[in-house]
């Protein structure tokens, strides 16, 4: 295997993606997020409870590759109990990251992310990548709407 | 026989990455030179447009496209040149089916017949009118070797059935449907039939006066022709039933503010201007297609197939969907339970070109209890060195994975 492939495949991604945590269809829960990308066929679940103070906790399951996998499977890690607005920004940060949005060398809001630093190498996978974070995201910025239009 | 080597020395894309292993012909196929030279002579030497003109530029482009009509009429054997249509492609050829010929007379209680092994094109153009129309649309299942039940297709059609829809080829699992048979039984309950040739006009010779189809749809990308051109052929008994599909410049013969009249099929069809030169180029794909054998083309290409069936059977758990007694060049598989996306990035990080995914039969895919496969479909410039190139990769992705 080639070094681009080793950077894009490492041990993190293989292990989250055999032994993907909180990988379960949790029913009931407080809300259903739906990944689901048509090109490719892949499709996922999360299982959310939340109040209105913070997340709790995030199951996810579904269908798709090992890096979609791992990927949520970190979004699962660290996702889990936080409170709506650090939730929001770790979702911005793992974006801006993979997307190189500050340039290349960018430091990484969470170590996590490292494991993902090789997928800007290869386009045709951002999607498998970023999917599930980006309907997480949406999801978590539809609630802190809600949230300052109350308030 | 076929000289594979000779055969991508006049494909110039394997010039330019001389490591190709391309194998999503099924996507689409590769142009050889004088494809690619029949373009851009059009463009750089006989470039106008066509039907307006009265210069002689413009009359040669007329000529040009026009003898291209001709070319594809003799190409699937058609009677008259009139019976050929160009659109965009299979896609639109399809929809103008539905939408200017079927629509008009589906009436409520009506049934159109398809196939599960359908590519998206073939399914959701007919769905939809049915939906619009309240008729009912019938999907004749696949067995899990992946064919159709040929004795039980008459069991599908009835005096309200409006139309049956198949692919020649299916685009995922590479079965051949013997589509004589079906347009024999059919006919025998009159009901006209749509051929989806898309996987078969390159390499499998098709004559629509003996296969006695209504309708034969087909692209020029998957034949060595340029993107953006395809052909939709009618039987001359059902011409005149073709509505207008765009309306526009070039398909009217008299205009006035509150009326129009029309041309008759198949200029009614061309509404706007045309993809001229990519006719050209159509054309010169069938005068390269013309110059081969095509039965020992699809000979050749059968025989990668069964070769690379017979080798994956060496990589452990790999394991091909579907087994059609009668395949082309096109092979499903899953290797382990490796998802197809990961597979494929590790095949094209050593230039090996394969599709994953549902291959727009998501339907499919479903019934034969998968999500995505990966598929490698082959052409006449593919050899079995590419092959076995491809199982020893295979091979060590497998090892990764383990
Ligand atoms: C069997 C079949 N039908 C229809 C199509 C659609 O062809 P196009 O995208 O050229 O319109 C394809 C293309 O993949 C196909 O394989």
């Amino acid at each position: 295997m080639n070094d681009r492939l080793k950077a894009l495949y490492q041990k993190v991604i293989m292990k989250h993606s055999k032994q993907p945590f909180h990988f379960e269809k949790k029913i009931p829960c407080d809300h259903i997020v739906v990944a689901n990308n048509p090109v490719c066929g892949d499709n996922y679940n999360f299982y959310i409870d939340a109040d209105t103070e913070k997340i709790g906790k995030i199951y996810f399951h579904g269908f798709g590759c090992a890096i979609s996998k791992a990927s949520n499977s970190v979004l699962a890690t660290l996702i889990s109990n936080q409170d709506w607005r650090d939730a929001y920004q770790y979702c911005n940060a793992f974006l801006a990251y993979l997307e190189h949005k500050d340039g290349a060398d960018q430091k990484p809001l969470d170590p996590a992310f490292e494991a993902f630093s090789a997928v800007h190498e290869f386009p045709s996978r951002m999607d498998c990548a970023t999917l599930g974070w980006k309907e997480v995201k949406k999801f978590v910025e539809t609630h802190l709407k809600k949230e300052d239009i109350r308030q | 026989m076929i000289d594979p080597n000779l055969i991508r020395s006049h494909f110039p894309i394997f010039q330019h990455h001389p490591d190709l292993v391309y194998f999503d012909n099924a996507a689409t196929t590769q142009r050889p030179q004088t494809t690619i030279d029949a373009v851009s002579k059009f463009y750089s030497q006989r470039n106008a447009n066509i039907h307006r003109g009265l210069y002689s530029l413009s009359t040669d482009a007329t000529a040009g496209y026009e003898s291209g009509r001709e070319k594809v009429k003799d190409f699937i054997g058609a009677d008259t040149v009139q019976s050929i249509a160009f659109t965009k492609g299979t896609t639109e050829s399809i929809n103008v089916v539905a939408n200017s010929f079927l629509g008009p007379r589906l009436q409520p209680g009506d049934n159109v017949v398809i196939s599960a092994m359908e590519h998206h094109s073939n399914l959701i153009p007919w769905q939809q009118i049915c939906l619009q129309k309240k008729a009912e649309l019938r999907v004749i299942p696949v067995d899990k070797s992946g064919e159709l039940g040929i004795n039980n297709i008459g069991d599908f059609l009835d005096s309200k059935t409006r139309m049956l829809a198949i692919t020649h080829i299916s685009n995922t699992l590479g079965t051949i449907n013997p589509v004589e048979r079906i347009v024999e039984i059919a006919h025998k309950n009159q009901v006209p039939v749509l051929i989806d040739a898309a996987q078969s006009i390159c390499l499998h010779p098709i004559n629509v006066d003996t296969l006695a189809c209504n309708f034969l749809v087909f692209s020029s990308h998957k034949m060595f022709g340029p993107f953006g051109v395809g052909v939709l052929y009618v039987h001359p008994d059902h011409m005149e039933d073709m509505l207008p599909y765009n309306y526009g410049g070039g398909m009217v013969t008299h205009v006035d503010f509150h009326k129009s009249s029309f041309m008759a099929y198949p200029h009614n069809l061309e509404a706007g201007t045309s993809a001229i030169a990519e006719v050209f180029g159509l054309s010169s794909a069938i005068d390269y297609l013309n110059n081969i054998d095509r039965l020992e083309a699809s000979d050749y290409v059968h025989g990668l197939a069964h070769y690379f069936k017979e080798r994956l059977a060496e990589v452990g758990t790999a394991v091909v969907v579907g087994s059609p007694e009668n395949c082309a060049g096109i092979v499903s598989f899953l290797l382990d339970d490796i998802h197809p996306h990961d597979v494929a990035t590790f095949l094209a990080e050593e230039n090996i070109a394969i599709r994953a995914g549902h291959h727009c039969t998501q339907p499919l895919l479903e019934q034969m209890g998968v999500k995505a496969t990966l598929r490698a479909s082959f052409s006449i410039y593919n050899t079995r060195e590419e092959i076995d190139h491809m199982i020893a990769v295979l091979k060590k992705i497998q090892k990764f994975w383990a």
